[in-house]
């Protein structure tokens, strides 16, 4: 379900971007990015060819909201993975799942699954 | 006639004026009789005699004469009492007309001047203290007009201590003969010969009250019982006097106490007006005392929080004790959030006569509340983001096919330097940390006593930033330690930096690692999470560019990138 598709990571951190990354090229994705600046998020939120998105919420202290507002325009779905919670995430986005920091591979797999779903 | 009469008379004639007089006459000359009857005058009065003489001649003359409460010092056991009497001498006349006698009819009004005496005195004591507050002031202006009364040397006030040997003088007036006296003093010196005590026993206290020395000889009963009357009118002044001050010390402290609490107290009364503030309310209305007392509650907290708080006012009224957080209006605009006491207060029927309002501003607690979640949700942020860095790290080091051993040795050593960057990160109130304490602090963890060479201006970098920096330079040391300039003693490690601004205005950071000294380097056969870490990893969050160049003379890792965000 996931094989295949190109899913744009956004996260700040660059370990946790190493991680995502590889977590994600393990179930047979494409990643684009990882972005971890909100511009350069932004700029391929808003042009790349993209089947989904994952999207830390805090990008070296500024919000993520207006890349997923993009992403939402355009009809890309998209989850959050952040060590927040739902309770990070800002109302409008409620339907977006939420990946709660640190996360298992798995997890990962359902919520990007959920997406297509 | 004069026999039967119970007017005093006495009639006397002749050279020697012999004293005839009838039985109303009797207690006038007391002691006297019957040895005074017949006698001559001069001999039944001696200590009168040259002072009455002159009025008994005049009547020999034929003149008649009449004196009011006429003043004369009469002998009594032996001593001197003043005496007052109003009566006349009446000649007593022959067939020739020649006065051969007279006939007294007189009348002691000592009684009634000393009972008006004692009167005028108790009047100008009332007159004297009536403006006075101070119990020692009321004792002391006591003290003087009894003394001046008394003429006697000092008058005073004293509190028996419970051994009775000492007093303490509460107001002593001297007229200057004898020194003023003042404080503790043992009772034995203050009771001279000749001096009258009066005891005094008020609230179970034994008081006293001393008249010194007179001149004009010794106390009389009446004296005594003008002394005891005065003593009991002064002494009941100063109790008022006590219980007034003992008020208004009370009031004070409480004034005192309440001005310094920044708890806002008022006590307002069942009409709603004010009654009691203390200062801090004053300052929260910005109205002075003046301008609270008294007046009604809406004109002083303002219309709009009056409406807000009447219902929970007109309980307080109803005799509910309330406590309550409340968000109220305040007069510079906007609210307060405010923690509020209403105590009512009853009287002892039962009724509300008011209440008591305990005001706090809570806004400072909310507010540290709500900083508290803030920090406790950011903690947790901060939490969740480390083990998702340490679970990275745990990936890439235990790689497939990676032997496990050297895959621990590898993940122990990153997660001590990700400790030491945290460490660097707390010293630092983690708001940011130097890049030359960064570099430093990860070599000294990963490759301890190793040369190292560092130079480069302050460069602030934010925590995430410090963190990927330490980890990227870790990857860097175990490289050199294994294969590069620290895997022999002469080789040294060189870094340096500098910050200077680009064409564009943009401040950029270049930053070079260079090894020196080293073996000859190899091109590795593949890239590990060390390259990666830093030219995809470093150089994305850094926005820059990351490159590793395997130069035979050893490994140069070049950083290029916008100067990081610090703070």
């Amino acid at each position: 379900m996931v094989k295949g598709k190109t899913i744009l990571v956004v996260e700040d951190e660059a370990l946790v971007a190493m991680l995502l990354q590889d977590m994600l090229q393990d179930m047979g994705a494409l990643v684009a990015g990882p972005e971890g600046l909100f511009d350069a998020a932004l700029a391929r939120a808003e042009q790349d060819v993209l089947d989904a998105a994952i999207l830390d919420v805090n990008l070296n202290g500024q919000s993520s909201f207006p890349v997923a507002e993009a992403l939402r325009r355009r009809g890309i779905p998209y989850a959050f993975a952040t060590g927040y919670g739902q309770s990070g995430v800002e109302s409008g986005h409620e339907q977006a799942p939420v990946i709660l920091k640190p996360y298992t591979s798995d997890e990962v797999e359902r919520a990007v699954a959920s997406l297509f779903g | 006639m004069m026999l039967a009469s119970r007017f005093a008379m006495f009639i006397a004639w002749g050279e020697v004026f012999p004293y005839l007089y009838n039985d109303a006459c009797i207690p006038i000359v007391g002691a006297r009789h019957p040895f005074a009857m017949g006698k001559p005058f001069r001999e039944v009065w001696p200590e009168v005699w040259e002072e009455l003489s002159p009025l008994l001649h005049d009547a020999m003359q034929g003149r008649t004469s009449f004196h009011e409460n006429y003043p004369v010092a009469l002998e009594v056991d032996g001593e001197l009492a003043p005496h007052w009497y109003t009566f006349s001498y009446s000649p007593l006349f022959d067939s020739d007309g020649q006065a051969r006698g007279l006939l007294s009819i007189a009348m002691d009004t000592t009684a009634a001047i000393q009972a008006g005496r004692r009167q005028d005195v108790r009047r100008a004591l009332d007159d004297r203290i009536r403006d006075l507050s101070s119990p020692a002031d009321i004792a002391a202006s006591a003290a003087e007009l009894l003394g001046a009364h008394f003429s006697c040397d000092a008058c005073f006030f004293a509190e028996l201590e419970p051994d009775g040997a000492f007093v303490r003088l509460d107001g002593s007036w001297s007229n200057g003969r004898s020194p003023p006296l003042s404080g503790r003093q043992p009772l034995a010196d203050l009771l001279p010969d000749g001096a009258l005590s009066v005891p005094l026993l008020k609230e179970g206290v034994p008081h006293v009250l001393v008249c010194g020395h007179r001149e004009a000889g010794r106390w009389t009963a009446d004296d005594e019982a003008l002394a005891m009357a005065i003593g009991e009118r002064t002494w009941a002044a100063i109790g008022r006097a006590r219980a007034e001050e003992a008020v208004r010390e009370a009031a004070r402290e409480l004034r005192l106490l309440t001005d310094a609490l920044p708890v806002l107290i008022a006590y307002v009364d069942s009409d709603r007006r004010y009654r009691f503030n203390n200062k801090a309310y004053e300052d929260w209305f910005g109205r002075p005392r003046d301008q609270v007392a008294g007046k009604h509650l809406a004109e002083v907290i303002g219309e709009k929080a009056y409406a807000e708080l009447k219902p929970t006012i007109d309980r307080a009224l109803a005799g509910e004790h309330l406590s309550l957080d409340k968000k109220v209006p305040f007069r510079t605009g906007g609210t307060r959030n405010v923690h509020i006491d209403y105590v009512p207060r009853l009287s002892p029927a039962g009724e509300v006569q008011g209440y008591y309002a305990l005001v706090q501003d809570i806004g400072e607690r909310i507010r540290a509340d709500e900083h508290r979640q803030l920090l406790v949700n950011e903690l947790n942020h901060r939490v969740r983001n480390t083990l998702a860095v340490v679970q990275s790290l745990a990936a890439q080091s235990f790689k497939k096919g990676m032997p496990l051993e050297a895959g621990r040795r590898a993940f122990e050593a990153r997660l001590r330097t990700l400790g030491a960057a945290h460490n660097l990160l707390t010293s630092e109130n983690w708001d940011s940390a130097t890049l030359d304490q960064v570099v430093r602090e990860a070599v000294a963890v990963a490759a301890d006593g190793r040369h190292l060479e560092i130079s480069g201006p302050a460069v602030r970098l934010a925590p995430q930033t410090a963190v990927s920096i330490a980890l990227a330079m870790h990857e860097l040391c175990t490289n050199a330690l294994k294969y590069g300039a620290f895997s022999v003693p002469e080789g040294c490690v060189s870094v340096a930096w500098t910050v200077a601004d680009d064409v564009a205005g943009t401040s950029r950071l270049q930053f070079v690692w260079e090894e020196v000294g080293g073996p000859e380097v190899r091109l590795p056969t593949a890239r590990g999470f060390g390259s990666r870490l830093l030219e995809t990893g470093l150089a994305a969050e850094l926005r820059g560019r990351v490159k590793l160049e395997f130069l035979p003379a050893g490994l140069v890792c070049r950083i290029d990138a916008p100067l990081p965000a610090g703070t």
